[in-house]
């Protein structure tokens, strides 16, 4: 498979000005790109690189903003990459993945539940693990556990 | 229990009726096939070839009407807890309930989690507890087979058998007249 | 005659077992949450124990030493036999045979007296530690495991009389729900169920770790697609395990199985994925770490909840007796589906 700094010159070609940051990192390249680009930058680097398998999609808290991270690779074995976005704790909205990779589907649902981040355009954004009548988001470093009980 | 004459034609014995029902019920617990997380697994080996469940006339049955024992087998989280709920109403008196684990008996590993239910004693009676994580066969089988005892001993209610035949007996009774 | 019922469209719940086994990560230092690593995906735990302690491993910049790297790998590929073995079992049961699982309880128990042996556990095993395994093998491992390989052959070929040679159970697999590559790669779908679509993706070549390049194996790929392929795939894989635990065990290096390390570990800032072919696809490991004793975020890339995700399309169009078939074919441990 490609090394990272293959990946990432190759990352640099296909978003130029558009990858916000970019480095290598126990062998995955890490980008980072614009939440209002999101979308844009994961159908390009698709494209590119030949990245037709979404592996996981998730959001971490890194309490003043949540960062979603995507990790992508190719199945033919031209490289892996780690998709990055910074999104804001109380406006989070980030266009969907689902129409490039229909794995993004279960996991936007879950880190929507999780993390209370919006996915426009996600085909149906319910709840996924937890009991219907749920209130707040566990993942949430500010989710008060002793709500629930 | 006592013995009347032991011939060559058999012999008789003398018993209480409830003592009877209680040795009949320990000798043929069905229980409920129904499993939650990884001790459902060790409760799948205990009714295999190694161990053997139906050697103790337990039989797993698919539907709680016809289940005796409910062996809780995992954790019980927020979400599935008003089902474990519900299989309950819908077994039959006298019904028994065996906790396995340490999820089903205090939350086990989970007990600071957000989704899980601190035991399943929280939301319906539990008569046999076997804690361990999950528990070996053979620990199941040994707190099955006092289970048994205390079946048998009549130690477990609400095995009341007068109110419960009074009630039989006004029950046929209502319903005679309502058939004739 | 009244026609079948079939399939129209489905809709996946989940969550009865969720845990929230991400969040307690949280809570708890990188050595406190080991055992619960194990009830992840509770058919195969040395592969979760193993898979965690790599990507610890990652990120704190440590490497164990090749003796553990190989009993790692031979208490892997064992634990993907006994996986395997409790799914042949259960799909014939699923699909009305009950003497399959009678037949492949007995040789999984014979698995789990081998982790038994070395750990103490049938399950659950706490065995793997970032830098190397809890404990070294003891001495009467390695004949009882060599009987254990050699007995093996022979009960794999009972269980294609009663299973791959069995009209009944062929014809109810044979054509069903057949997914196309394409699609199964958009789906994220891993492990055998890609592999039955002509997908050779096994992350022990895609991206080789611990010393996987050092054995001699196939990787079971079939074109078919179908509820068969899926179920023979697994069944080859069985046959390619004992392969390796054969090399593994015959290579077992001398020397030590562990280095020593920090109770309290603090892995430096920073992030890593790591992920292993796991008994049902790709498991992964999302790890952010902020040099403190406890994770930032720990993610879970359960293979489990990624194949699931396929019945909403594999389903519709099927006779409902065919459900069944089809999700025993998938293979899932709703413990890591929910997590």
């Amino acid at each position: 498979m490609s090394g990272a700094a293959e990946v990432s010159v190759a990352v640099r070609q296909a978003l130029g000005e558009r990858a916000v940051e970019l480095r290598e990192e126990h062998g995955w390249a890490i980008a980072t790109v614009e939440a209002g680009r999101w979308f844009e930058c994961a159908a390009a680097l698709r494209d590119a690189l030949g990245l037709d398998y979404l592996a996981s999609l998730t959001a971490v808290d890194l309490k003043d903003n949540f960062e979603l991270v995507a990790h992508l690779y190719s199945i033919a074995g031209r490289g892996k990459l780690a998709l990055k976005c910074r999104l804001g704790r109380d406006n989070a909205v980030v266009e969907s993945l689902t129409k490039l990779w229909s794995a993004a589907d279960w996991l936007e649902r879950e880190a929507a539940e999780m993390f209370g981040i919006h996915f426009e355009g996600h085909p149906n954004l319910a709840g996924l693990l937890l009991p219907d009548d749920w209130v707040g988001h566990p993942l949430r470093k500010d989710y008060d556990e002793a709500d629930q009980d | 229990m006592g013995v009347i004459g032991l011939g060559t034609e058999g012999a008789i014995v003398t018993t209480r009726i409830e003592q009877l029902l209680n040795a009949a019920r320990s000798a043929s617990l069905w229980y409920m096939l129904f499993g939650l997380a990884c001790c459902a697994i060790e409760m799948m080996a205990t009714g295999a070839a190694r161990y053997d469940f139906d050697r103790f006339g337990m039989i797993f049955r698919s539907s709680p009407r016809q289940c005796d024992l409910m062996i809780v087998a995992g954790t019980v989280t927020k979400k599935m807890a008003p089902r474990v709920r519900l299989l309950w109403e819908q077994m039959a008196e006298p019904r028994y309930v065996l906790a396995m684990g340490g999820c089903a008996v205090s939350g086990g590993p989970f007990y600071d989690s957000y989704a899980v239910v601190k035991g399943v004693d929280k939301i319906i009676p539990v008569d046999m507890y076997v804690p361990g994580c999950p528990p070996r066969p053979e620990a199941l089988l040994q707190g099955v087979l006092e289970l048994r005892r205390r079946i048998a001993a009549g130690e477990l209610g609400p095995r009341d058998i007068e109110s419960l035949t009074a009630a039989a007996r006004a029950a046929s009774e209502a319903g005679t007249e309502t058939e004739s | 005659m009244t026609k079948p019922i079939r399939t129209e469209e489905i809709e996946v719940s989940m969550g009865p077992l969720h845990r929230g086994m991400e969040k307690i990560a949280e809570k708890r230092t990188y050595f406190q949450y080991m055992p619960l690593v194990d009830r992840f995906d509770y058919l195969a735990a040395m592969l979760n124990g193993a898979l965690y302690c790599m990507t610890i491993e990652k990120l704190a910049g440590m490497e164990p030493p090749r003796r553990a790297e190989y009993i790692r790998v031979i208490m892997m590929e064992l634990n993907r036999i006994a996986s395997h073995l409790v799914f042949v079992g259960t799909l014939g049961l699923d699909l009305g045979a009950s003497t399959p699982f009678i037949y492949c309880f007995r040789e999984r128990e014979e698995i789990l007296d081998l982790f038994d042996l070395v750990c103490g556990a049938r399950m659950t095993f706490n065995y793997m530690r970032p830098g190397g395994v809890a404990k070294d093998l003891p001495p009467e491992f390695a004949p009882k495991c060599r009987e254990f390989l050699k007995k093996m052959p022979a009960r794999l070929r009972e269980y294609d009389d009663l299973l791959s040679n069995n009209e009944i159970f062929v014809e109810r697999m044979r054509g069903v729900a057949k997914i196309g590559a394409d699609e199964a790669v958009n789906l994220g779908l891993s492990g055998p169920t890609l592999r039955a679509s002509g997908v050779g993706f096994d992350i022990r070549r895609f991206e080789p770790y611990s010393v996987y390049p050092e054995f001699d194996f196939d990787v079971a790929v079939r074109e078919e697609g179908d509820c068969l392929a899926r179920y023979l795939c697994r069944t080859e894989e069985i046959r390619q395990s004992l392969r390796i635990v054969q090399q593994a065990l015959d290579g077992l290096p001398e020397g030590p199985s562990s280095t020593r390390i920090n109770m309290n570990l603090k892995p430096a800032a920073g992030e890593v994925y790591h992920h292993i072919e796991g008994a049902r696809g790709e498991m992964g490991c999302y790890l952010v770490s902020d040099g403190t004793t406890t994770p930032v975020r720990l993610k879970w890339r359960a293979p489990s909840f990624s194949n699931l995700a396929v019945l909403t399309s594999a389903l519709p169009g099927w006779k409902v007796a065919d459900s069944v078939a089809i999700i025993g074919s998938i293979d899932v441990v709703l413990g890591e589906v929910d997590r």
